[in-house]
């Protein structure tokens, strides 16, 4: 299989965070735990929703295998995003992994009663962020078993 | 018109002055009411008198809305034999003003009948209106500390709320900070590491790379810090703002977990730790609680250590009497000096980093508890944890 191949098959993850610091150390994250996953990367809840539901300029994307999702952004919040796309029956099979710095009772339970398939909180230590963003991507693109297609 | 019965008694009791007693009105009244008996002095209460006053209806002198209600209640007493208690009823002075009267009696019996009653009453004004003055003014206070009570509740969640919203708005900055400055740092030592020339000498670079590489060390210390003291706000907040309920956790299992999560402190400063619990269950705020041991455990780990010495922890958990728990910890490390340790868990203690100390105080808070710190025997520190009610 050619790399170009390989990348074909891979997964995409998209990534909704409006911190672009945030959105880099992601991305440099998981490359640096070589997991080569494409992620894309919108700023804003309104250009999540497009991307997921393939309007304007997002019309050709592929179904992202994951969704991270920040709760506090623009346009539409995280919370808006997460039921929008929750409520749609085929949407509804994209994990969405909530990822902010966010403990807060209230965000958690918002979060998990809105369907959404796992909640993370961003540690400040980089160490601990480095394993949160391995583990992460190895979860979802080596042992998850998915359903979607495209 | 008098009946039989009350004339024999005025008879019996004659009508006289009573012997005097100083600002007591002392009389008999008859089943009717009439005043049979009256003492010198009623004229110093009530402004009549005596002569004045005998033969006369004890009603006459009542003010008259509350005559009926007062005839009614008479009746009830005769009938049924009561003594009167401190009973209290508005009068009206010879002068016209308004008396308020306390006034006590005995039924004077006769053939098993109530035939009247033998009174005492004496001017209780100065006091009601005192009482009624106090009574407008406790009412006053108690509205007043409710509306600085709501204030202070008020003030106190506004500022809860904006420590946390505080703490999260820098807390986003800082997982950038150590995410760039640790790749900044990891990476300057590959370079240097990877460098061929380096172990010649012969790399004019290496200097320059070492600096930076130092210079990367030392930010990223230094945003490790300020992550810590973050962090602990946020944890503190978040106590502020917990109102969880209580239920029934093992102390023991909860500072196993705190220990497990530890290990890396408790390796770096080669600890032991002995745990003695002899409570299997402890009513607390879980949340809270753990906090609590977690940074007394924690505080004991990282600071406490002696060089050279084996550190050694022991934590106990034992029943006091009422249904207390006390959890000592002690240690024998560096200790605190006396004067330190008595404001130890004062507000602004300047011991220790962050905010552990302030969490363990507003955790105790939360469990109506008590905390002091004292010397170890043999050096170290012994913090005192009691925990009232709640086995």
């Amino acid at each position: 299989m050619t790399e170009q191949e390989l990348e074909k098959q891979m997964q995409v993850f998209l990534l909704v965070e409006d911190n672009d610091a945030h959105a880099k150390l992601t991305t440099l994250a998981f490359k640096r735990n070589n997991i080569y996953n494409k992620i894309d990367r919108v700023k804003d809840g309104k250009s999540a929703l497009n991307y997921v539901f393939k309007k304007g300029k997002y019309k050709n994307k592929k179904t992202p295998g994951l969704i991270l999702l920040d709760l506090n952004i623009p346009e539409k919040d995280g919370i808006e995003v997460l039921t929008e796309i929750k409520s749609d029956k085929t949407a509804r099979m994209i994990p969405i992994v909530i990822l902010t710095t966010s403990n807060s009772f209230s965000d958690i339970q918002r979060a998990y009663l809105n369907y959404a398939n796992s909640y993370l909180v961003k540690p400040i230590n980089f160490e601990k962020f480095n394993k949160m963003v391995k583990d992460l991507g190895i979860y979802w693109s080596v042992w998850n078993v998915s359903l979607l297609e495209d | 018109m008098p009946n039989l019965q009350q004339r024999e008694l005025r008879k019996k009791y004659k009508i006289t002055e009573l012997q005097n007693d100083a600002d007591l009105m002392i009389y008999d009244v008859c089943r009717d009411g009439m005043l049979m008996a009256m003492n010198k002095n009623c004229r110093n209460v009530i402004g009549y008198n005596a002569k004045e006053m005998l033969g006369q209806k004890i009603w006459n002198f009542l003010i008259p809305e509350t005559v009926e209600q007062h005839k009614i209640s008479y009746q009830k007493h005769i009938t049924n034999k009561i003594p009167y208690v401190r009973l209290r009823h508005n009068y009206i002075h010879k002068d016209g003003h308004i008396l308020w009267m306390e006034s006590s009696g005995i039924p004077l019996i006769e053939n098993k009948e109530c035939m009247g009653y033998k009174m005492i009453s004496k001017d209780v004004t100065k006091e009601v209106h005192m009482e009624k003055k106090l009574e407008i003014r406790e009412v006053h206070m108690e509205k007043k500390l409710e509306i600085r009570e709501h204030e202070l509740l008020q003030k106190n969640q506004e500022l809860e709320h904006f420590t946390f919203s505080v703490s999260h708005d820098l807390k986003a900055p800082l997982v950038t900070l150590e995410g760039f400055s640790s790749i900044i740092q990891e990476d300057i030592g590959i370079i240097h590491d990877s460098c061929p020339f380096h172990a010649s000498g012969v790399c004019e670079k290496k200097d320059k790379l070492k600096q930076l590489h130092e210079s990367a060390t030392e930010i990223n210390k230094a945003v490790k810090e300020l992550s810590i003291n973050i962090e602990s706000l946020l944890e503190l907040s978040r106590i502020g703002r917990l109102h969880a309920d209580r239920t029934k956790e093992s102390p023991k299992k909860v500072i196993q977990y705190i220990l497990k999560m530890n290990e890396k402190y408790v390796e770096q400063a080669q600890a032991t730790i002995k745990i003695n619990c002899t409570i299997p269950k402890m009513d607390v705020q879980k949340e809270v609680f753990s906090s609590i041991l977690q940074n007394v455990i924690s505080n004991s780990l990282r600071h406490a250590k002696k060089k050279q010495e084996e550190l050694k922890i022991n934590i106990s958990i034992k029943k006091k009497r009422n249904n207390d728990a006390l959890i000592i910890v002690t240690d024998n490390g560096k200790g605190v000096p006396k004067k330190e340790r008595e404001k130890m868990f004062t507000v602004l203690s300047e011991r220790g980093r962050g905010f552990g100390l302030t969490i363990i105080k507003k955790g105790i808070e939360l469990h109506n508890g008590k905390i002091w710190a004292e010397e170890n025997e043999g050096g170290g520190t012994k913090i005192n944890m009691l925990f009232p009610n709640c086995i």
